[in-house]
């Protein structure tokens, strides 16, 4: 009997001292491509590796492999480590897996987690309307990347998320207003035009008179003239900013008034809007006292 | 449509020969002749891991190119099928072994060439000598100003970057080569630009450097999420500070 203990221990103590075996990528890669779930969920372990070319080449073999990766990858959605977490939801995102919106949205609203402005980019890739709720909400959240991510994702959903939006936005504040401005104004709607005249008379109004500028419509003309003479400037900058793509005759008086604005910023977008309304030259007093024709920001 | 491809021969300026006069003083000739002649010429020999960049007039010939072959072996040739048209071609092949960015001191590049494709083979000779002498204008390079930007890169984690650098654009769409650049990060993820004169401007901070940003990247605008990035205010005499930038992994 103390012989057996004794070779078991040996034995043990033997096993102990092996090295760990060398992991062959390529074999399991190979084993991944062929349907063996095993293989897949080792390379979503793998999106931990503190060796990057190592997480790197799981991702991209895991994009590759596309569809039957999902159920590994939504498995580790919450994964404790935080760049495993973050491949994982980049993967289910690039991927467009629609059965992990419930699980990312859970990502997104943890506000312990790091990271989570890639749960809110997922969201937007995989395009689905059960994602929106979760990403409205991040409008307010304390990230600022998140609240950029999740902006950019409202946008790419252009259309379907027009109404939420206004629906939102009609009782927001601070930041999570000004979110929805910038993604109403991005995506262009006229349905938007009503809540947004509202901001463009609080808080928001900077926000609001750029994203007026991006809707072209007429209707806010005479709201951004108003804000031409603003006592902020970064306002009367937005304002006359948006009056030149708007094109309307009557912001012309207007604009040749804050060509004396006190502002050289204000004065410069005042001569771009004028030369885009009226299709002439504009001079305009530089920072130098010279009067000069503004250059051209856009292509 | 029709294949037709762009065969490059590459030859690269090695060493140029000169014979020179004996460095004799003596002056012989009754006719003013030296009794000497020059024999000049240059000994090329295949460029090896060039990329020919093809722009289509009217292009940014520092920005994006339209179509970039793949880089040369070691007979210096390659096949770049391209549509019908008219096209400017130049080749680079930097020491860093980068696709993109500013062709620096030591590394070669040819003279913009004019090229028409049609339906056909068009064969090409280019010379891409070294380029000596370095005129990129990094920050580092630049005057200093009192007019400026200063921040931080920081990435997802809310940690600085190093080794970033923030480009400075004067248009919106930010297609073009960046105006500025700054000079890398450093542990403390800190940037300055200087700027020639105060206005509008847009940002961008990455880890590489030309070109779109590829799978795996650090990468960043300025901006709230917008798809044009946010306007920079920059007055003159001003150095804007707290300018700050977050890069994310590009996926």
């Amino acid at each position: 009997m103390l012989r057996v203990v004794l070779l078991g221990i040996i034995l043990l103590s033997l096993m102990a001292c092996t090295p760990d075996p060398v992991l062959d990528l390529v074999q399991l890669e190979a084993q991944a491509r062929g349907g063996d779930q095993a293989a897949i969920s080792q390379f979503v372990d793998l999106l931990g590796s503190e060796a990057t070319d190592v997480a790197d080449r799981s991702y991209t073999v895991l994009i590759e492999l596309g569809e039957q990766a999902a159920p590994a990858l939504i498995a580790k959605v919450d994964a404790a480590d935080r760049q495993q977490r973050e491949y994982v939801i980049a993967a289910l995102g690039t991927l467009k897996v629609v059965d992990a919106i419930p699980a990312i949205s859970t990502v997104l609203t943890d506000t312990t987690l790091k990271r989570r402005y890639v749960a809110a980019w997922a969201l937007g890739e995989i395009g689905a309307v059960e994602a929106l709720p979760a990403l409205i909400r991040a409008l307010s959240d304390d990230n600022s990347e998140v609240r950029r991510y999740a902006t950019r994702a409202l946008i790419k959903f252009h259309k379907s998320s027009v109404l939420p939006l206004v629906d939102y936005l009609a009782q927001a504040s601070g930041e999570g207003a000004a979110g929805a401005v910038r993604a109403l104004g991005d995506i262009a709607d006229p349905r938007a035009l009503e809540v947004l005249l509202i901001h463009a008379r609080g808080a928001q109004r900077a926000e609001a008179f750029l994203a007026l500028g991006k809707l072209r419509d007429s209707r806010a003309e005479s709201a951004l003239i108003a804000g031409l003479t603003d006592a902020d400037e970064r306002v009367r900058m937005n304002a006359a900013m948006a009056l030149g793509p708007l094109g309307g005759t009557l912001a012309e008086k207007p604009l040749r008034k804050s060509l004396e604005d006190d502002v050289h910023v204000v004065r410069e977008w005042s001569a771009r809007s004028l030369e885009m309304i009226t299709g002439q030259p504009v001079l305009y007093r530089n920072s130098h006292d010279e009067f000069v024709r503004p250059y051209t920001v856009y292509h | 449509m029709l294949k037709k491809s762009i065969n490059l021969w590459l030859l690269v300026c090695i060493v140029s020969i000169a014979l020179y006069g004996c460095g004799s003083d003596e002056k012989t000739a009754v006719d003013g002749s030296s009794g000497t002649g020059h024999l000049q010429g240059q000994i090329t020999l295949p460029l090896e891991g060039a990329k020919l960049y093809i722009y289509k007039p009217g292009m940014d010939l520092y920005g994006p190119a339209f179509a970039v072959s793949p880089a040369t072996g070691i007979d210096g040739r390659f096949d770049l099928e391209l549509p019908d048209g008219a096209y400017v071609a130049v080749v680079r092949k930097r020491v860093s072994g980068v696709e993109n960015g500013p062709v620096l001191a030591g590394d070669n590049r040819s003279e913009f060439l004019q090229v028409a494709v049609h339906d056909g083979v068009v064969e090409l000779d280019i010379s891409a000598p070294v380029k000596i002498g370095d005129q990129r204008q990094f920050t580092g390079d630049a005057e200093v100003t009192k007019t400026g930007l200063a921040g931080h890169v920081f990435d997802s984690d809310g940690q600085p970057v190093e080794g970033a650098r923030v480009h400075v654009y004067d248009h919106v769409q930010m297609s073009e080569r960046p105006k500025f650049v700054s000079e890398k990060t450093g542990p403390d993820g800190r940037f300055k630009v200087y700027l020639p004169a105060g206005g509008t401007y847009y940002l961008a901070a990455r880890d590489k450097f030309g070109g779109p940003p590829k799978l795996g990247d650090l990468y960043g605008r300025y901006d709230k999420g917008t798809i044009e990035p946010s306007a920079v205010v920059v007055e003159e005499g001003q150095i804007l500070k707290a300018v700050d930038i977050a890069v994310t992994k590009v996926w």
